[in-house]
Parts: structure tokens; sequence; C-alpha cells
């Protein structure tokens, strides 16, 4: 039961593990489990904050954008998450 | 009878290693493997003076050492450290997420390093090299996820440390000091162990260290002085140190986000500092037996860093205060060296 959606979980996973091609469920799961605990309830602050509709799509690629920051606290990862999503204001494709 | 004992001993042993397998090897099946990828299990320490990292310090002072021509005190100086810690292989109970361990899960890995530390004079005619550090080795670093944006980390190093006089300045030193110039042949190999708490709280990320470091095989010298060796002293017979354990406590403060004080959104500060109970070297005991005097040697550093890599790259301005014993080569035996000055550092 994954907390993102599962590609985009897949996409921050390959991203941070670019040697494994093709991670099993078990690995994928634990990875979204895992950007759960730290960032969501950042997320849901910073985008109740500046008026993100809370959908599972904006959720997840706000997590995905916040995944690649170099930073180590998560208000200041979400935040950058935050940023890069009102920049490129990703569509979701199953709205 | 001996057969006997043997069989028993090895139903025992393979019994023994039965049971180990039943419990180990479905964690390790359930674990994820990881190979040639970045860990932070075990960051260097900003401050730790001859960690695997890289810091030019570009304009600084320091105190005279022994042996420049000019006695200019204290003089200008350069101060590079020129390392990395290479990633090899590890694994993870439950994965790992920008780069620590995750979800209350433990993981382990090993890395090999390589470092070179060096100091150049600006005072004495050719601006020479006075000495260079070259570390290498292996470690073992292991973290746990403790929850609540913290994690308990260890270390475990095997490492070799040679060290070398500039050949200007040995040749220089050699015709100005001949009956006193001395080199004596720094080179030893060490264990450290270590262990660092690091917590997350907010955008303040704060760490602490404690370790130390031993000679191996235990209780053998920082130097050689067997004829083999190429210590040479016109002053008399070079004795070899006995202390052989230093140990060390570090700690680390960042802040993210420094936009409030008027600086980029991506700045962000950081203050490391690093004491080290260093042994002050003393090539010609009146006892050999006795041991070296000691002496609390603090560095700190404090800079700026970009966390997104924007405007400043990787690159991190710093300032740095050394105040103890000469951490280069055979130049520890100088007590009360203290070093000063600004510079550029790759930041992790």
């Amino acid at each position: 039961m994954f907390n993102y959606d599962r590609n985009v979980a897949l996409m921050a996973y390959r991203a941070e593990h670019p040697q494994k091609r093709r991670p099993s469920e078990a690995d994928l799961e634990s990875y979204d489990q895992a950007l759960f605990a730290r960032l969501d309830a950042e997320i849901t602050n910073q985008m109740a904050a500046k008026g993100i509709a809370d959908t599972p799509f904006n959720r997840s690629m706000i997590a995905f954008f916040a995944s690649r920051s170099k930073a180590q606290a998560a208000k200041t990862r979400v935040k950058f998450g935050v940023r890069y999503f009102e920049s490129v204001i990703p569509v979701d494709p199953c709205p | 009878m001996t057969l006997h004992i043997s069989w028993r001993c090895c139903a025992f042993r393979a019994a023994v290693l039965a049971v180990v397998g039943v419990i180990v090897a479905p964690t390790f099946c359930m674990g994820q493997w990881w190979v040639l990828e970045g860990r932070r299990y075990f960051d260097p320490l900003p401050a730790g003076v001859r960690e695997a990292q890289v810091n030019a310090l570009a304009l600084a002072m320091a105190d005279r050492v022994s042996f420049l021509r000019d006695d200019k005190d204290p003089r200008q100086v350069w101060d590079i450290d020129l390392g990395v810690e290479m990633p090899v292989l590890g694994w993870e109970s439950d994965g790992s997420e920008s780069g620590t361990v995750a979800n209350g899960g433990w993981g382990a890995g090993g890395w090999i390093f390589i470092s070179f530390h060096m100091m150049e004079d600006f005072i004495d005619d050719s601006s020479p090299i006075i000495n260079t550090d070259y570390r290498f080795g292996a470690m073992v670093k292991v973290q746990l996820d403790l929850g609540n944006q913290s994690w308990l980390g260890f270390r475990g190093v095997v490492g070799h440390e040679s060290t070398h006089l500039g050949d200007e300045f040995s040749i220089r030193a050699q015709e100005a000091f001949p009956d006193t110039f001395e080199r004596i042949n720094v080179t030893w190999e060490y264990v450290d162990l270590a262990a660092l708490w690091k917590k997350v709280a907010g955008t303040w990320i704060w760490s602490a260290r404690g370790g130390l470091t031993a000679t191996v095989p235990f209780g053998k010298s920082y130097y050689s002085t067997d004829a083999a060796s190429v210590t040479d002293s016109p002053i008399g017979p070079v004795t070899p140190s006995k202390n052989s354990v230093d140990p060390y406590a570090g700690a680390t403060l960042e802040k993210e986000g420094l936009e409030r004080i008027g600086l980029p959104e991506d700045w962000s500060g950081y203050v490391s500092g690093e004491a080290r109970f260093r042994s002050v070297f003393d090539y010609h005991k009146t006892d050999p037996e006795s041991s070296e005097d000691r002496q609390i040697s603090i560095n700190v550093i404090g800079g700026l860093k970009s966390v997104e890599g924007g405007v400043m790259g990787r690159v991190s301005p710093f300032v740095r205060f050394y105040h103890g014993v000469n951490p280069h080569g055979q130049f520890r035996d100088q007590k009360c060296f203290t070093l000063l000055g600004v510079g550029l550092r790759l930041a992790l």
C-alpha cells in the first residue's frame, strides 16, 4: 500500500538509487514509507500555507521534488519541493 | 579420544552456525544491499583536522615552525586538505532515504578513503611546502535510525599515515641548520573508533561525536626510529613515542534557511569544532620510558554553504581557528601552535 503515487515513488527511488533499475515491491514500499514518515507532515503544512490543492498527485509530486533536495531538514526540503512544484505546475494526467 | 572431541566440537559449531544462519539469513534477505552509492551514515567532521575532505585555507597566518630560515612569526601560510571517502558496499535493514537509514532500521557499509594534508610557507624563499601528510585506509560505518529525525552512528577506521617534509624546505633547512636540522619519519598505522549522534530539529541540524585514535599495533611509536628508517638527527638518539591513544570529541551545528538575516534562502550556516587530546612528540626524551606531554588542541570552523548547490555550488567559504599541538607531520613536537585563516571548502 503506497502513501504516494507508485510511479512517482519509483521516480524518486530510481533517482536516489540509480543502480537499482527494478527495485522489488518491498523495497519501493519501504522507500515510500520513509518519504512519508520524513516529509508528509511538512508537506501538509506547506501545501495548506501555499493554497495548493491537496490531491494525491500534488502531494506525490511535492514529495518527489523534496526528495531531490540536498537539504537535511524536512522543512527546508519541502520548501524547495513546493518552490519547484509552483514553478512547473505539473498536470495530473488522471484528475 | 581426540577424534571424539573433534566430532563433538564440530557438531557444536555446526549447530551454532545453523541457529545463527536461520536467525540472520532472513534478515539479510529482507534488507537491501547497495554498491558504490553514497550514504550519510557518518559524515566527516567539517572541523576534523585529518578527515578525508577538501579544504583550501588560502589566506592564513600561522606560528613559525622549526627550521624555517626567516624568523618572521607569525607568517603567511596555506593549509590544504584534499581527501575523499569512497563508498564500496553496504546493507540496510529497511532501506534509506536521502542517504540515511529509514523506518527505524539500520545499515552498515564499507568505505575506502584517501587524503593529503599540506602546509606551505610564503615567507621563506621559493615559498616552500613545509610538510605533507598522506592518509589512506578503510572504514566501516553503521547507522541506526532512532526515529524522530535522529540517528546514531558508529565508525571504525583502519588506516596508515605517512608524513613528508617538503624537498625545498629540507634542502634549505639542512644548509641553514646543519647542527640541528633533523628528519623524523612520522609514519604509523592506526585504528580510529568513534560514535556519532545526529538530530534534525526544524531547520537546525545538530551532531556530536566522540572517539579515539590509537596506533596499531597498540603501543607502537608514532614515528620510526630503527636503523632502516630515514629518521636522522644530528642532535642525538631519537627516542620512540610512548603515548599511543588520542581521544577526541567534535560537534557541528548547522542552520538551514538564512533568509531572515538577508541571505539567499538556499544558504545555510554552520559551526563545527574538534577538540583532541594530542600528544606532544618529544624526540629526545631524557627518560625513553616516559610518556609524552599532551595538549588539548582545538579546531573551529564556521562557514556558509548552499544546500541546493545554487549560487555557490558545493563551495563553502569558511573561517578557521586552530590552537594546540601542530598537527603537521614531524612538527607535532610544537605546542601552542596557532593557525587562523579563511578559505574555501567543498561541503557535503
